[in-house]
């Protein structure tokens, strides 16, 4: 190599020259790679493509809160996937309220109670499984369908059929409630729980309140009668993807509460939405237990992760290796532990597997009898809400 | 002139290169040792891509032993290629000269010139990602699962989403300041920032977790801080979290947890008009949208050894009159608009795909560059062969 070393030169050469433009070139370039590029931006996309959708169509954007946004006063809309709309008359005296659930299209305060509204695609589980549902929130029994007829008054308002009923809760609450198909493929709910007196106040405003909800513009398609389709008749493997649930604001998990009625000592906590699709406090004579069902995207943070951060919830040191992981026999398909705390006090049932492209979590705790005595409640919770089976 | 030429020759020094050799030997094995405590692409973007690093004391000697404060500043891989590339090309310029004799050398040279190129634009143009899709569902966009963005979308246009994108770093560099730019309908303050988290659920997270956040889903799960992925932990990717206080003037709107994990729109309304928010892997939209219509993953029979992946989908692109079906299996990738599929994963169900999408504008220069250093060195010592073979005969 030293043989090819020439003495010193007095000119450039073209090769030299060459050399010179490719260092400025080098040059230009580090600078420019070397420079952070990153930045605040903006871009248009069109809107996702319509995904697979229950029976009826979809929930479409979602529309908590919103003052009137039409120019009538006093009046709300849902906006739609599709180009119809639905929208209520707000009574003058309530009160729009900001609420962090995910899930309530509106919250109003009727002079001191709270009226909500809420939507799911299709029949939504039928209105004999969500009117067992709200028995078991106040604390009474599950009826049948002949109790339910009786329940009800059913009317039509052009082409929206309105179902309202009042019912008194086991510590003599009262919970109004409107299940509502307005025809654009949902079934919209509405609901107020509060005392026997401001409930009989509110009871006439309330029903007439239900009957506002409309829809308007093209696209509205009749629905057919809720009593006409069985709480179980809809193939839950229609259940909404997580794309599909995601663009229409739901939990993935949602899809399928729909189709679950929970035993009539499970209360529905009120403080569900977003990650947290359902909560429910079962009563027992055995000290009681927590009821808990979660979803997050992708593995959610992995299986070994998550049984370690469980077992260190109760005390437990962490396991190194999945492998070491004890699981048990619950429901088949879905991974279980079953965990106690060291003294034997605590327990917790952790159920988890994967669906689309999250990972569903439902757990089981409390004290170590109260888990027991809902051991199999909580099975058939897993079976049919995360497998899909029929209850 | 002669100035420049002293620069030069200066430049091709052959001192110089044994320097830029033996420091990027040392900054490989800083580089390698780092992977223990940071990720492979974190190392990659720091020692190998970057000006200068600092490289700790620690990294040669364990934390056992003894603990070394301080970092001490090092020339990172751009420099350190950019000076050997400089310095070949200056030796070439006013030490070798054009001759039949010397074209082995000189191909060879060419070679390791051009590998280094082949770096430099993979990595300044390279982009890798991923596209996910559920059977029966389409995808018009690719992930970044390597870095993250917080995307504030305006879905009142009944047609399009306006979206508009903070990136990540830019989060985690805040500190407390508040993030304006005319673009964002709110300010956006970072009240903590997790560069890998965890997911607090509702039976875990204390009251003081929950209280973080104000609005949205942090005020039923929490997030806590993990040590990054590391080198070592094999594919573990960084979820980072936030806690972000959007804030209008100076209403606050509320302080927001975010994080890819969750998978349910936030929203925000601001004037009249909803947002949703979300942390999010980076995105990058595509013309095209590819639709998966069958994903299988066949097994041995009798076992769970996989036998084959394969992702049937339907790539449609109006702009180009495209609208095809593509079988794509594990070594035979769709190669698209400069772009190529690879089957990467799948769904844990088998209910989707996930395909690795690559564009990689250097691709070829690699290969290149190796067949040319390998004909350059055939070349030399073969005529060194024949020349010696030569005098021993006559």
């Amino acid at each position: 190599m030293q043989r090819g070393i020439e003495p010193t030169m007095t000119r450039m050469t073209r090769p030299q020259l060459g050399t010179l433009t490719a260092f400025a070139l080098v040059g230009v370039a580090v600078f420019g790679a070397a420079c952070d590029r990153e930045e605040i931006h903006s871009y248009r996309v069109p809107k996702s493509a319509p995904a697979p959708r229950m029976a009826g169509g979809g929930m479409g954007g979602m529309n908590p809160e919103l003052p009137a946004r039409n120019g009538a006063a006093g009046q709300d809309l849902a906006p739609s996937s599709s180009s119809a709309t639905v929208v209520w008359d707000v009574p003058p005296a309530w009160k729009t309220v900001q609420s962090n659930q995910p899930m309530r299209i509106a919250t109003y305060d009727a002079s001191g109670a709270e009226v909500t509204v809420t939507a799911f695609p299709g029949p939504a589980g039928g209105t004999l499984a969500n009117v067992n549902r709200w028995r078991g929130q106040i604390g009474i029994g599950e009826i049948g369908e002949a109790e339910l007829a009786s329940l009800l008054t059913t009317t039509r308002v052009n082409s929206t059929e309105v179902s309202t009923l009042a019912m008194t809760g086991g510590q003599g609450q009262v919970m109004l409630g409107a299940i509502i198909t307005p025809g654009d493929g949902k079934t919209w709910f509405v609901k107020s729980t509060t005392d026997a007196t401001a409930a009989a106040a509110l009871r006439p405003t309330f029903d007439a309140f239900a009957k506002t909800f409309r829809v308007e513009g093209a696209g509205a398609q009749a629905s057919a009668p809720l009593a006409s389709v069985p709480a179980q008749a809809t193939p839950l493997q229609q259940a909404p993807t997580q794309q599909a649930a995601a663009q229409q604001g739901m939990n993935p998990i949602e899809g399928r509460l729909a189709h679950y009625a929970a035993p009539t000592n499970w209360a529905s906590e009120a403080q569900t939405g977003g990650i947290v699709a359902a909560a429910f406090t079962a009563t027992n004579a055995a000290g009681g237990a927590r009821i808990t069902a979660t979803s997050l995207a992708n593995d959610g943070g992995g299986d070994l992760a998550n049984i370690n951060r469980w077992r260190g919830q109760l005390g437990l040191a962490d396991v190194p290796a999945l492998s070491q992981v004890q699981f048990a026999d619950l429901v088949p398909g879905v991974k279980v532990v079953d965990l106690a705390n060291p003294a034997g006090t605590d327990r917790m049932i952790a159920a988890f597997v994967t669906v689309d492209r999250s990972t569903w979590f439902f757990k089981l705790r409390g004290s170590v009898a109260g888990v027991e005595a809902e051991r199999e409640h909580f099975a058939a919770f897993v079976r049919t809400v995360a497998m899909g089976a029929a209850q | 002139m002669n100035k420049l030429n002293s620069i030069l020759k200066s430049l091709s020094s052959l001192r110089l290169t044994v320097v830029l050799l033996a420091l990027s030997m040392v900054l490989i094995l800083a580089g390698t040792l780092a992977q223990t405590e940071q990720g492979v692409w974190m190392v990659v973007e720091r020692y190998f891509r970057s000006l200068y690093v600092a490289i700790p004391f620690q990294l040669f000697v364990p934390t056992k032993i003894v603990r070394i404060p301080g970092v001490f500043p090092f020339p990172g891989g751009l420099t350190l290629g950019v000076l050997l590339f400089v310095n070949l090309l200056a030796a070439h310029a006013v030490r070798f000269t054009l001759s039949w004799k010397r074209a082995g050398m000189i191909a060879t040279h060419a070679g390791v010139l051009l590998l280094l190129v082949g770096e430099f634009v993979t990595g300044a143009f390279a982009k890798e990602g991923n596209m996910t899709i559920a059977e029966g569902e389409s995808a018009n966009y690719i992930e970044d699962t390597r870095s993250c963005e917080l995307a504030v979308i305006d879905t009142s246009d009944p047609g399009d989403d306006l979206v508009v994108v903070v990136p990540a770093r830019m989060l985690g560099q805040a500190g407390g300041d508040a993030i304006t730019n005319g673009m964002l309908p709110f300010s956006v303050r970072v009240v903590e920032w997790m560069p890998n988290s965890r997911m607090l659920g509702p039976m875990q997270a204390s009251k003081g977790q929950l209280a973080k956040a104000t609005a949205g889903v942090g005020t039923q799960v929490a997030a806590a801080p993990v040590a990054v992925a590391t080198g070592v932990d094999g594919a573990d990717i960084d979820i980072p979290a936030a806690y972000v206080e959007l804030k209008r003037g100076d209403a606050s709107l509320g302080t927001y947890l975010v994080t890819p994990r969750i998978n349910v729109p936030q929203t925000v309304d601001v004037g009249g008009k909803r947002y949703e928010i979300a942390l999010r892997f980076e995105r990058g939209y595509r013309p095209y949208t590819v639709k998966l219509i069958d994903f299988k993953h066949d097994r041995f029979v009798g076992t769970e050894t996989a036998r084959n992946f394969s992702s049937l989908v339907r790539l449609t692109d109006p702009s180009e009159r495209v609208d095809r079906e593509v079988l794509i299996s594990m070594n035979n990738p769709l190669r698209y608009a400069g772009e190529t599929f690879y089957q990467a994963s799948f769904a844990p169900d088998d209910s989707g795909t996930v395909l690795q999408v690559v564009r990689n504008p250097g691709w070829l220069l690699p290969y290149v560059s190796c067949a040319l250093v390998a004909l350059g060195l055939l070349v030399h010592f073969g005529s060194r062969l024949i020349s010696s073979v030569r005098r021993k005969v006559s």
